[in-house]
């Protein structure tokens, strides 16, 4: 992917790559500094941090109103645990479900 | 015993850096016969197992008898998964129209070359991609009857992959990704130096793969062990409602069980000559072989019968750290593989690396999680005034 050159380089960055809006929530300066952020505008660098900050509230949001929808796996050894626990697409509130095969 | 694993052979094609069974490709031991599995699997179903995963080794290469097995398991209604490196399509071509084979498990290291190849081998990326292509396009998988998930073991060499697996997982069309960080266990010991992570990268790794699942949409299923440590932490950091209950890892004997190369059936995979060549369980123990026993005799020696015990006491939660200081140590139930391997200092790492930078972006939680600490530190103290003397 092109280096984040502009404000719009990363917003368009933020919209398209979910993984890099992730790193943004989890390790800011690190995912900018590995999409080759090299913005030196001061204007332009306060418009990306509230961008960011931006883009860290909305995914907060959507972690906390969607839940997480969870199943006992049926083969546990997927991920190594003997009785694994899958998190299911969409979101509803928090349940367990023993999904039948 | 609800799902069984069979280890069919240690031969590989390839030398992965963090298999739990390199000592096998190394020096060969003798793969069990086909009537022997048909057995085993024989006794499986009239335990009352229903699912069976196949693993080695890559048995899609170097067993010639997995379609007679499969045909097998529909006839006694099993249904199997396959773990695979899918590096060669031939050989899984003639399993995929196997009504018993339910699901087939890919190991993908990596979302690119560079980072999956570190972990597999030079040209394994390309090789596994340009089987899974041509998988996921095979009408039972198109009609939802043959489930194809990814098996992604994450190290220091690839943690920065974590958020991009789950977009390639996406992309590719997989039903489900299975993510775990590596156990340094057979030939990752001797690559610990590059493989073994420190406690804030692997914070970081969960981190970026469950948000990164919340970013996308939550398109696919993902199957990751959660402690209610990290659920916490997850939780106080980014509001991601994960549940922190007592859904155990270690399921017990009523969930999973293992069959290791000489046919052992054993309550854990660390109890096998594979996993631990200290194991003593070289050869065939009569009273362990589903071939020659029903489950239920087998659940009544002492060796599953003593397993289940400490399992059900939660043994562990004097045993291993932070278990002992853990506010959620009543609810936990996590691998104790360690201690069946006499590790008595053995940790669980995503748990430890709460403890040890937890606090750095969210001040206070290892007090909160870790309330036992400070009663623990007063001991050592303790200890150290009298030990003076």
């Amino acid at each position: 992917m092109a280096d984040l050159k502009t404000f719009n380089d990363v917003k368009a960055r933020v919209a398209q790559d979910p993984a890099f809006l992730a790193g943004l929530v989890v390790s800011p300066k690190k995912a900018l500094r590995d999409g080759g952020f090299a913005i030196t505008d001061a204007a332009e660098i306060t418009k990306v941090e509230l961008l960011v900050r931006l883009s860290q509230e909305n995914l907060r949001a959507s972690a906390r109103a969607l839940g997480v929808r969870t199943a006992n796996a049926d083969w546990g050894i997927g991920a190594g645990c003997c009785n694994g626990r899958m998190l299911l697409p969409g979101g509803l509130a928090t349940t367990r479900v023993t999904r039948p095969r | 015993m609800r799902a069984v694993t069979l280890y069919l052979t240690g031969r590989c094609n390839l030398r992965c850096r963090h298999c739990a069974v390199g000592a096998d490709q190394d020096e060969h031991r003798a793969d069990p016969g086909t009537e022997e599995l048909k057995a085993i699997l024989s006794g499986i179903a009239e335990g009352g197992g229903k699912y069976v995963t196949l693993l080695g080794g890559e048995a899609t290469i170097y067993r010639r008898d997995l379609t007679e097995l499969l045909d097998h398991a529909e006839t006694i209604g099993l249904e199997v998964s396959i773990n695979t490196n899918a590096t060669a399509y031939p050989p899984l071509s003639a399993l995929l129209d196997k009504p018993a084979l339910g699901t087939l498990v890919v190991s993908l290291d990596g979302a690119s070359p560079a980072t999956h190849d570190a972990m597999r081998g030079a040209r394994t990326f390309q090789r596994t991609l340009a089987t899974l292509s041509r998988i996921i396009s095979h009408p039972r998988v198109r009609a939802g009857r043959l489930a194809i998930e990814i098996s992604y073991v994450i190290s220091r060499l690839n943690h920065a992959d974590t958020g991009r697996m789950v977009m390639l997982a996406i992309d590719l069309g997989v039903r489900r990704l299975n993510a775990k960080h590596v156990k340094l266990t057979g030939r990752a010991l001797d690559h610990a130096a590059s493989l073994e992570l420190a406690s804030e990268e692997l914070l970081e790794a969960y981190s970026t793969l469950l948000m990164t699942w919340v970013a996308s949409g939550k398109k696919i299923e993902l199957d990751v062990h959660v402690p209610p440590a990290l659920a916490y932490y997850l939780r106080a950091r980014f509001g991601l409602a994960y549940p922190i209950d007592d859904h155990p890892a270690c399921g017990g004997i009523g969930e999973f069980g293992y069959v290791d190369l000489v046919g052992n059936y054993l309550p854990c995979p660390a109890m096998s000559y594979e996993e631990d060549t200290a194991s003593g369980m070289k050869a065939l123990r009569p009273d362990l072989s589903l071939a020659l026993r029903p489950a239920a005799e087998v659940h009544a020696t002492p060796l599953f019968a003593d397993f289940e015990n400490r399992r059900r006491r939660r043994a562990h939660r004097d045993r291993l750290f932070p278990c002992r200081i853990c506010r959620f140590s009543d609810l936990s139930r996590p691998c104790t593989a360690d201690l069946v391997k006499g590790d008595e200092t053995a940790e669980i790492d995503i748990c430890k690396a709460v403890f040890d930078c937890g606090d750095s972006e969210v001040p206070g939680v290892r007090a909160d999680v870790f309330p036992g600490e400070a009663a623990s530190v007063q001991n050592l103290q303790k200890q150290a005034v009298i030990d003076a003397f």
